[in-house]
């Protein structure tokens, strides 16, 4: 069998035409990154083209940003979780990279252009946006969003809002049923603030978060990493109260007198003896992270477990966060939230709170919330996600903090999801010249019918009246028009591929397109009954 | 040993440089010599391969030469191969580990950064900088390696300087702040003052035998020279790890000598022993000649246990191969091609 796919394979090497570059070999796609074949590109568009209704509807405006930013926008606050994702190059000396993502280039081009238009600004965009993944199905190293972004709204009517419209979106597209998973980052971040977690720390767990919810990690990989990224410190207590026990500056001397000692300048390289003392003496001072951690990934675990719909898992959050003595506002923002959406007639059914989930970017400040097309419980992929940022503008160099949320939704995920049957205009009707003398006089009347608003395709092969009339019929066309005659005294035949078949004919432009479209609306009545 | 066609294979081998040498004496170990014409000509012939063309080239050219088809087969250093290959492309591994040639590639840092001996320890000092707006530099010859590294640690914050040429040298020139380098032994690193993080080995890496995939599929004398290749250098690994002993052992009854041997491991050989009798004058088997083949590492014990059972003379040979029923190495190559 292997031997015969390779002899076809070696056969259709020997068939492919010899260019001026001698025989050409096929050249393949990149892994991960997919063509849009027609059918495929007609949904994606009308996808795209009922979003974008909805959100106008809504007073959002389109925007668009380019594909390549500096790497650095993208690593100021998305964090590190979308680093080794990114596309990213050294072009004439600048990091550059393929946006991974919308929000941080719609924040930049906020704080470029739009700060001194009266908030709120609720701008919406879509286009391909890049992450380098292991490629598997639903996930693709380059893919689609449509995103809205409302800045300058304050929670928790603009969160209601956003969230609103992201139903209304997946309405709009075909979707009718769907599971809100709602959530708030403020509970695991007030955590982490009290813990007192070190930077590095408080990146781990936040990135971890997702980890942690997913049925095929959880805790057990998240602590493997644990173990891979914090081993077991060298430094004792001893060492520890040796240091606390001691003035720091009295500390300083005693070290650098002893690095000096060592002849150690001449081994620092690009740092200097009091970097390397300040980093030894930081490092003996720092409390251990990993219990901390521990002890934050335990909190965010019950909360996972405590997920539910709101009635319910309200108040079970609310006694954790009692029991670990956190502050109540992230819950009582999220109550309000809640209670928008059901007031404005979302059903509660609908919605699951679960206050331990995270989103891997580390610029959410507040309510965060994921669209999944049924109760997430294994790896289904969400259509949508979001949150609330308001940090975001300010760290982009914003002339003050600016509240703002937004969402994204995959719009190829949506389209494996809608039940729409999506189609493009198709054309009405097959133009073939009996003659090449022809050509000019078929391209004329092309030409008079696109006018009058009909979509009409032209043979360009020359094929017989016979091809012509079976490739329209494979296409779905109503119409073949043929024009013979003489380039001076050209004939028109108009002929209805439907049965019965008719042929009428014309020697004047004009009455074709006439009769044409006299026949569509007579054509359009008779269907009705069946229709 | 391959019937002819007339095509023939081409085999890049590593010159000048550190595994040149090792290259060639590995080969000839596995029974495939090299026959140099002249030694400062670049093409050579193997014996036991009258249709491998062989062409001596530096490492990273054997890589890209393979990867690109240029050449069918090729041997070079694992570090080339894991830092040039990408998914998708023409590179295949035929044998990984050939056992020699073996280098570590590390992260190092001046000696003297006390607070910096674990790549978490270069995490918190990558964030510490990245917060001051001050890029942690590190030069290196093998970004795509590094890279992955650095964020499976969750280093984030890093600037790679590609360089060339001394390498150890830029903390001390003052062009980077740390080094991502190839080391053997870590002289040159201890030379220049650096040291290598704890658990700072991104790569061990080996020579390996490497393939181009469309030209392997297409089948022909290229795959076969790579099957034969293969066995040998799989059963010339196996059988080096082996020795071959041949023992004189006064003895009446053989079947009385065989148990006892079987219930010593080091002596009971890979499948029992085997015995060839040895006769006096009146015609009566009075020894036999024994031949087992033992673990090296056993080899010790196994001489003690043959003069426990009163042997005078122990020959000890080593074993040049062990040929399996089947080669796991060509059945590798198989299933990487589908053909399996």
């Amino acid at each position: 069998m292997v031997q015969e796919l390779e002899e076809e394979q070696s056969m259709e090497q020997e068939r492919r035409p010899e260019t001026p570059l001698g025989r050409s070999r096929r050249i393949e796609r990149l892994r991960g990154m997919d063509d849009v074949l027609p059918s495929a590109a007609v949904c994606q568009r009308g996808i795209i083209g009922r979003l974008s209704q909805v959100a106008e509807s809504h007073g959002f405006r389109p925007v668009d940003v380019p594909v390549f930013e500096y790497t650095e926008l993208f690593l100021r606050k998305s964090g590190e979780v979308l680093a080794p994702k990114l596309y990213s190059f050294t072009f004439y000396n600048r990091s550059i990279c393929a946006r991974p993502e919308f929000t941080a280039s719609v924040g930049r081009l906020y704080v470029e252009s739009l700060q001194d238009e009266p908030l709120p600004q609720r701008l919406y965009y879509h286009g391909p946006v890049f992450r380098y993944e292991k490629p598997q199905r639903g996930r693709r190293r380059q893919f689609t969003q449509f995103g809205l972004e409302i800045i300058g709204g304050e929670s928790p009517l603009a969160d209601a809002e956003l969230i609103l419209t992201a139903c209304e979106g997946l309405e709009a597209v075909g979707i009718a049923s769907y599971c809100i998973v709602l959530g708030h980052i403020g509970a695991m971040l007030d955590l982490l603030k009290r813990l007192k977690l070190d930077r590095r720390a408080r990146n781990f767990v936040l990135s971890n978060l997702e980890n942690l919810g997913r049925p095929d990690r959880g805790l057990p990989y998240v602590e493997e990493r644990l173990q891979e990224l914090y081993p077991p410190a060298e430094r004792s207590a001893a060492h520890q109260q040796l240091v606390s026990g001691t003035r720091r500056e009295d500390a300083r001397a005693v070290l650098s007198a002893l690095l000096g000692r060592l002849n150690a300048e001449s081994a620092l390289g690009s740092r200097t003896v009091d970097e390397v003392v300040d980093g030894v003496l930081n490092q003996l001072s720092r409390p251990d992270q990993v219990p901390l951690i521990r002890q934050a990934l335990a909190l965010a675990e019950q909360l996972h477990r405590a997920a539910g719909p709101p009635q319910k898992a309200l108040p079970a959050a609310a006694a954790l966060l009692e029991g670990h003595h956190l502050s109540q506002e992230p819950l009582r923002n999220l109550t309000d939230i809640v209670e928008l959406l059901q007031a404005a007639g979302l059903p509660e059914e609908r919605i699951i709170v679960n206050l331990g989930m995270g989103r891997g970017l580390y610029y959410y400040t507040g309510m965060i919330f994921e669209i999944y097309p049924t109760l997430p419980q294994g790896d289904e992929q969400q259509l949508c996600g979001g949150g609330r940022y308001d940090d975001l503008i300010a760290a982009l160099g914003g002339r003050q903090r600016t509240p703002a949320c937004g969402l994204a939704y995959g719009i190829q995920r949506l389209a494996a999801c809608t039940k729409e049957q999506w189609k493009s205009e198709a054309p009405q009707a097959l133009v073939c010249a009996a003659s090449p003398a022809l050509h000019g006089q078929s391209l004329a009347l092309m030409r008079r019918l696109r006018q009058e608003g009909l979509c009409v395709e032209l043979d360009l092969r020359n094929r017989s009246q016979r091809a012509n009339m079976d490739y329209a019929m494979k296409k779905g066309l109503a119409h073949l028009i043929v024009v013979d005659g003489t380039p001076t005294a050209p004939q028109y035949h108009l002929m209805l591929l439907s049965s019965p078949r008719q042929s009428v004919s014309f020697s004047h432009a004009q009455e074709l397109v006439d009769a044409l479209l006299g026949q569509g609306r007579a054509g359009g009545e008779k269907e009705t009954p069946h229709g | 040993m391959v019937r002819g066609t007339g095509e023939m294979v081409r085999l890049a081998l590593p010159s000048k440089g550190q595994l040149e040498e090792p290259t060639l004496a590995f080969l000839e170990r596995c029974g495939m010599r090299v026959s140099k014409t002249n030694p400062r000509q670049y093409l050579a012939r193997m014996p036991a391969f009258p249709q491998v063309e062989v062409l001596f080239q530096r490492p990273a050219d054997i890589f890209a030469k393979v990867r690109d088809g240029d050449v069918c087969l090729g041997i070079t250093g694992f570090d080339i191969v894991a830092e040039g290959r990408s998914d998708g492309d023409e590179i295949l591994v035929l044998y990984e580990n050939l056992g020699y040639g073996g280098c570590d590639l590390v992260l190092a840092v001046p000696e003297g950064w006390l607070d910096v001996n674990c790549a978490a320890d270069l995490a918190d000092l990558a964030l510490e900088w990245w917060e001051q707006g001050r890029p942690l530099r590190i030069a290196t010859k093998y970004p795509n390696l590094v890279r992955e590294f650095l964020y499976r640690k969750d280093i984030h914050h890093f600037t790679l300087v590609e360089a060339s040429g001394a390498i150890e040298a830029a903390p001390a020139i003052g062009y980077a702040d740390l080094i991502a380098d190839i080391t053997a032994t870590g002289t040159t690193l201890r030379e220049n003052r650096l040291k290598q993080l704890d658990d700072g080995v991104i790569l061990h890496s080996e020579a390996c035998f490497i393939g181009n995939r469309s030209k392997l599929a297409r089948g022909g004398p290229a795959l076969a020279v790579a099957e034969q290749m293969l066995e040998f250098i799989e059963a010339h690994h196996r059988g080096r790890r082996y020795r071959s002993i041949l023992a004189n052992i006064p003895c009446h009854e053989p079947a009385a000598l065989a148990r006892q041997m079987l219930g010593r491991p080091a002596i009971a050989g890979l499948r029992g022993p085997s015995f060839l009798p040895i006769y006096d004058a009146n015609g009566d088997c009075v020894a036999v000649t024994v031949s087992i083949v033992v673990w090296e590492e056993q080899l010790h014990q196994a001489i003690q246990e043959f003069r426990r059972l009163g042997s005078t003379e122990v020959i000890v040979s080593p074993v040049e191969y062990i040929f399996g029923a089947e080669s796991e190495a060509v059945k590798r190559l198989h299933r990487a091609l589908g053909r399996g």
